[in-house]
């Protein structure tokens, strides 16, 4: 069964068993040492104070609450009832309530829990929560480098992300929605939209999809990609996680929605189309003619990387008649001595690329990166020279593995490396047929894909040529002025283009 | 007007080019110059210009019963003639749309089996094909359309620049004297001509899948159009490139034309041809497979699935029993020849019964 | 229970293509093939390169006999380690005796197989294609004889050919075919004229300087290199001529009796050598080159023309000329035509650069 079927189907047999009343709850936290708590004896009564003391920030609860108390001018009669610790305690966010449910799951995000005499129900929860111990505090772009432009990043903290967010989107029409997922970590999970921008029906499936999920613990947002993804089945990523704080909010302003959760720095936004993988923040802060250049290369070098070795691999073996005059001697020679089938060979190089990948990214990183260059250069080096591969096939290995790596998404580099694998089997058995059945199942199963509804090949296949000016190249600013859309957006202009000047000179008089 | 299939379902009128243009095209295009120069000779070129035209008619035609039905053949048939005379044709409809899927499928295969992989029996190449047409046509009529579309685009912008290579070698003196054989033997090579134009009936059976279909009949005609340019094209090329006797030697020429172009990087082009027509041929398959799902459950109300999977085992069954030559060109002839009375006998008279049923229940 | 047919079916099908591998360094490429007809016998001689050292090819010969064609390919598979592949074939060379009782099977069977490439290129041997193979062999570079014949055309005097023109020529009724015809000169194949062919049997052959006659009346030259001896006031000389540039324009007229042909041939050159009794900044002495050669060229082509006419082959395509301009073209009666054919030359030779010295 698909991983998003399991999720979705024990809904219904799980029944929650939660603490009946405060007391028990008391009880179930007491076997636990870093339980505190504290009582200020006074004339009328107690006031009991309980808290975890690891997830409240210990200062905030000496200065703002303890210290409010052991005023000499403290009256503890001004306090009648409960509800006016408000007044007095100087924190923003107190909550009155006896809902067993709801000072539970506020109390295990560290509020303290202030009861006015022993087993009261109605307490107040003072939030006291230590929300930036223990999380990075510099927040560098570290696996989606750009040259120019911005390098800050999310954190793991969804608080400072949304403020990080809302310092680019200045506008009240930036709507935050926040549920909470996961039976056992209630991670607070943001959704971010542009109201009067996106179209409802994005964010009514985005928030339906999250609702419906049941989960124990909620990770990182990538998790939240996978379980509400469309199609679980593909190796496509049908969503866009990204770290980046222009990249997310270029999304929002494009009419997308934005899914933060709390404790990882990923940001997932959708609906997303196959190009969206391929564009670069780098592209907009460059001149438009070099980014659509190094965007058609990009693109180009993404079809070399996942057709080159199938190539070689089906030319090589059944097909010979194709190689050119004088090509024909190098790679016969290239392939004298080697005792394996041109299918092997590949196998043997592609493998031992991926193991030196693997690798290389649990290595430490003192010995990571000369582990690296040595086994690459000498590994290669020797496999040659004991003609356990030919140097042609090398190049071309060592090439498509580079080149899987311009996607600046990290999940689409990876698809692209495992697309390779069954387009080189089916080379193998079928020469050059098979790579074009390869590339038939390939395009079926895209134009299937759809994500969050919108189909998944736009615009290339349903074929919107209004919207390619942002697509395969980049066209200049004059020109993408509008939304795209495929999102189908409330308002379709961003910004109006600015009117083009001729400049004239004596020529035109 | 009222949408009979759910608003998800349905493709914006452009695609109907593609759809169009791949149901045309073909296998046919390898070995269609053969056929039509008995007759007329090098003055063919012309038979294909008329033959063209008279299929632009014949769709404006198609369009006409289509616009006045507002639904698919299924329901015109029922609709003119009644349950059971109407259901026996709807059969006929249903048996002629499998038999084309059946031919395009065994001739391709053939093609193959003769070009790359002499080696290779029948039913290897079929099974791999069976398993793309089920993952297709399950998919429904807009993966489909998806799959016309990228055959059309990939295929033409590789295969039709290597055409030019063999401008190398041309000589246009081939051509000449222009006009050398009379009006019997150009309209003869027509005949021949149109089989290679069958293919677009399936638009009888998509119509309703259309959004907005009277904005769709302008790209009908551009598709026809463009075939028309297609062949066109490559009937002049292979003209100047062969001479007549050499023409009547070579079986596929269009292949053959292929075979001479040489790139500094590649140099028997004739292998991509064969493979990249595989993305040619699969959309005209699952078209026509399509076609005949759908018009068993309109009929008989049959799940499209189960009709799938049988569909499929009778390909590969009968794909096995036409082993030889000869017997593929014996149901090609056959094909061709009630083709051509469908098209131009049948939909006329279709047109005139459905204009008369119109008037008559008003 | 569907997954798991599907899977079995799969790995079934996985296995098929197996059969049909010819990986590229498992089967025997042969770049040339020569026959000949031995006594009864046709000897096939077959050269294949081996790539042992680094940039160092070996040619390599196998030879056999059979008392029919069919039979040679097969028999030197078993004389080889590895298949035999014929894909890479780019010449296939023809005896003498072999050629004039008939090339047909041979061209019939390179058509029917669809592995072999339409650039392919033939050639006659004056001897045996067995010595001009094995001339070659020592050179040790692969291909080496179908590029001489691939650079000639380009650059040198022979018409354009390869497998493709011959088929076109070899079914058109109105052109015969030709082929380059190899002779050894030291030790080395040398390509020393074309070789005429009617009906598939080869007939004779013309020197080289008629060749390149019939490359510009055919083709037209682009780069030609020329030269002739002229002989003027009794004093001798060579005059050469580089970077010919020529083109023939064919008017046909009086199609229903016998044709009349008229050639005009128009030619743009340099000069590279005068005898030094020529002065070429003169302008006179150009006008004097240039009628000189213009002669020279008419009588050349009007030689060449009757020597056809004599032989009864039409390698120029006069027959294929008159059936574009005529509506009922019988090719009986060209044939009959042929020998009394009427053909007017006009040459015009413009000179245009003389080169920087003086």
């Amino acid at each position: 069964m698909s991983f998003k079927q399991r999720f979705f189907k024990k809904k219904i047999e799980k029944q929650a068993i939660g603490p009946q009343d405060i007391n028990h709850l008391f009880t179930k936290a007491k076997k636990s040492s870093d339980f505190g708590q504290l009582s200020l004896i006074n004339k009328t009564g107690h006031f009991i104070l309980s808290y975890y003391n690891t997830l409240i920030d210990l200062e905030q609860f000496q200065c703002k609450v303890l210290y409010v108390f052991q005023e000499p001018s403290f009256n503890i009669g001004h306090i009648k009832n409960i509800e006016d610790i408000r007044n007095t305690i100087p924190i923003e966010d107190i909550l009155i309530t006896d809902n067993i449910e709801v000072i539970e799951s506020k109390f295990l995000k560290g509020y303290a829990i202030l009861q006015m005499k022993e087993n009261d129900y109605k307490c107040a929860l003072i939030n006291l929560a230590n929300v930036k111990v223990g999380l990075r505090e510099q927040n560098n772009v570290e696996n989606e480098f750009s040259v120019i432009g911005p390098q800050i990043g999310f954190v793991e903290n969804v608080d400072i992300n949304i403020h990080l967010l809302r310092q680019q989107i200045s506008t009240p029409n930036l709507i935050i929605q926040d549920i909470h997922i996961g039976s056992m970590s209630h991670t607070k999970v943001i959704i971010a939209y542009i109201e009067g921008i996106t179209n409802e029906q994005h964010i009514q499936t985005m928030t339906q999809r999250l609702q419906n999920i049941d989960f124990d613990v909620v990770f990182d947002s990538s998790q939240l990609h996978q379980i509400i993804t469309d199609n679980s089945l593909t190796p496509f990523p049908l969503l866009l996680s990204t770290e980046r704080i222009d990249r997310t909010v270029f999304a929002l302003i494009s009419g997308q929605v934005a899914v933060f959760s709390n404790g990882s720095a990923y940001a997932v936004t959708g609906p997303s189309t196959l190009l969206d993988f391929f564009v670069s923040p780098e592209d907009y802060y460059l001149p438009w003619i070099i980014a659509s250049f190094f965007r058609l290369i990009r693109i180009f070098s993404v079809l070399f990387s996942v057709f080159a070795t199938s190539i070689y691999i089906a030319v090589l073996t059944y097909h010979y008649e194709m190689i050119p005059r004088v090509l024909l001697g190098p790679l016969i020679f290239s392939r004298n001595n080697v005792p394996f089938t041109p299918l092997l060979e590949v196998l043997f190089l592609e493998l031992t690329i991926e193991l030196l990948r693997e690798a290389g990214a649990r290595l430490p990183t003192k010995v990571g990166q000369t582990l690296g260059i040595v086994g690459g250069i000498v590994i290669g080096q020797a496999s040659v020279e004991a003609a356990l591969t030919s140097n042609v096939l090398l190049i071309i290995v060592a090439l498509s593995a580079l080149a899987s790596f311009t996607t600046p998404i990290y999940k689409m580099s990876n698809t692209i490396r495992f697309l390779r694998f069954p387009l080189i089997i089916l080379a193998s058995i079928w020469g050059g047929l098979g790579i074009v059945v390869g590339i038939s199942f390939l395009i079926a199963h895209l134009t299937r894909l759809e994500s969050l509804g919108t189909p998944y090949t736009v615009p290339l296949y349903p074929f919107r040529r209004k919207d390619f000016a942002d697509g395969i190249i980049r066209s200049s600013y004059n020109a993408t002025s509008k939304r795209p859309s495929y999102l189908r957006p409330r308002s379709l202009w961003r910004y109006h283009p600015s009117d083009q000047i001729k400049k004239k000179n004596d020529f035109d008089d | 007007m009222q949408t009979l299939t759910d608003e998800r379902f349905l493709v914006s009128p452009f695609f109907v080019f593609f759809l169009i243009y791949s149901n045309i095209i073909g296998v046919g295009i390898l070995s269609f110059q053969r056929d039509i120069i008995k007759s007329a000779g090098y003055d063919a070129w012309i038979s294909v210009l008329l033959s063209g035209i008279s299929i632009h008619v014949l769709v404006w035609m198609i369009y006409r019963i289509l616009t006045i039905a507002n639904n698919d053949i299924i329901y015109i048939h029922q609709f003119c003639f009644g349950k059971w005379i109407g259901g026996l044709l709807n059969v006929f409809i249903i048996i002629y749309f499998f038999v084309v899927g059946l031919i395009v499928f065994r001739v391709y295969i053939d093609v193959v089996q003769a070009w790359m992989f002499p080696l290779m029996k029948t039913w290897q190449i079929s099974v791999i094909f069976l398993f793309l047409l089920y993952y297709i046509v399950s998919s429904g009529f807009r993966v489909i359309t998806g799959m016309c579309f990228w055959g059309t685009v990939i295929p033409f912008v590789f295969l039709f620049p290597l055409v030019f290579f063999s401008l190398e070698f041309a000589q246009f003196n081939h051509l000449l004297p222009l006009f050398n054989h009379s009006v019997n033997e150009i309209l003869g090579s027509s005949k021949k001509m149109v089989f290679q134009f069958l293919g677009f009936e399936t638009l009888l059976m998509f119509y309703p899948f259309i959004k907005n279909p009277e904005k769709s009949k302008k790209w009908a005609h551009f598709g026809v159009l463009f075939t028309i340019f297609l062949y066109l094209s490559i009937t002049i090329i292979t003209f100047v490139f062969f001479n007549e006797e050499h023409l009547k030697h070579t079986i596929w020429p269009t292949l053959t034309l292929l075979k001479i172009a040489e790139m500094p990087f590649i140099e028997r082009v004739e292998y991509i041809v064969v493979s990249l027509l595989f993305l040619v041929v699969l959309p005209h398959i699952s078209q026509h497979l399509w076609a005949v799902c759908r018009g068993l459950k309109k009929l008989v109300n049959i799940k499209q699935r189960i009709s799938l999977f049988i569909c499929l085992f009778l390909f590969f069954l009968f794909s096995n029993v036409l082993e030889s030559h000869k017997q593929i060109e014996r149901l090609v002839d056959l094909y061709s020849s009630v083709g051509f009375y469908f098209i131009y006998l049948y939909v006329p008279f279709l047109f005139l019964t459905i204009n008369i049923k119109q008037k008559l229940t008003k | 229970m569907n997954s798991r047919f599907f899977f079995a079916v799969s790995f079934i099908v996985f296995l098929t293509g197996c059969e049909n591998e010819r990986t590229i360094d498992q089967v025997q490429i042969i770049e040339s093939i020569g026959y000949d007809q031995h006594e009864d016998e046709i000897k096939g001689t077959a050269i294949y390169p081996t790539f042992k050292e680094k940039g160092q090819t070996k040619l390599n010969i196998l030879t056999t006999k059979s008392p029919s064609y069919d039979d040679i390919l097969p028999r030197l598979n078993t004389k080889s380690a590895h298949s035999i592949e014929i894909g890479q074939l780019r010449l296939v060379l023809f005896g003498k005796k072999f050629a004039e009782q008939g090339i047909n099977p041979v061209i019939e069977s390179l058509k029917r197989d669809p592995i072999v490439g339409s650039r392919m290129q033939l050639g006659i041997a004056e001897h045996t294609a067995e010595d001009i193979l094995i001339s070659g062999e020592h050179t040790n570079f692969p291909f080496h004889l179908s590029e001489k014949i691939n650079q000639n055309i380009q650059n040198g005097k022979l018409p354009k050919m390869n497998l493709h023109l011959f088929l076109e020529n070899f079914y058109d009724k109105g052109k015969d075919p030709y082929l380059p015809y190899f002779t050894i000169e030291e030790g080395r194949a040398h390509i020393n004229g074309l070789a005429l062919f009617k009906n598939g049997k080869y007939i004779n052959h013309i020197s080289l300087n008629q060749s390149f006659i019939v490359k510009m009346l055919i083709d037209g030259a682009k780069n030609g290199r020329y030269y002739i001896k002229i002989n003027e006031n009794k004093k001798d000389g060579f005059i050469s001529l580089k970077n010919l540039d020529a083109k023939a324009h064919y008017t046909i007229s009086q199609i229903d009796q016998v044709p009349n042909i008229s050639i005009d041939l128009t030619m743009n050159t340099q000069i590279k050598d005068v005898p030094p009794w020529l002065n070429v900044t003169v302008n006179k002495d150009i006008l004097k080159i240039e009628n000189v050669l213009n002669k020279h060229f008419n009588e050349e082509v009007q030689q060449l023309i009757s020597l056809f006419q004599e032989y009864q082959v039409d390698p120029i395509g006069f027959g294929e000329m008159v059936r574009a301009k005529s509506r009922k073209w019988n090719y009986s009666r060209f044939q009959d035509m042929y020998p009394h054919l009427k053909t007017t030359v006009n040459t015009k030779v413009n000179i245009i650069q003389i080169g920087v010295g003086e």
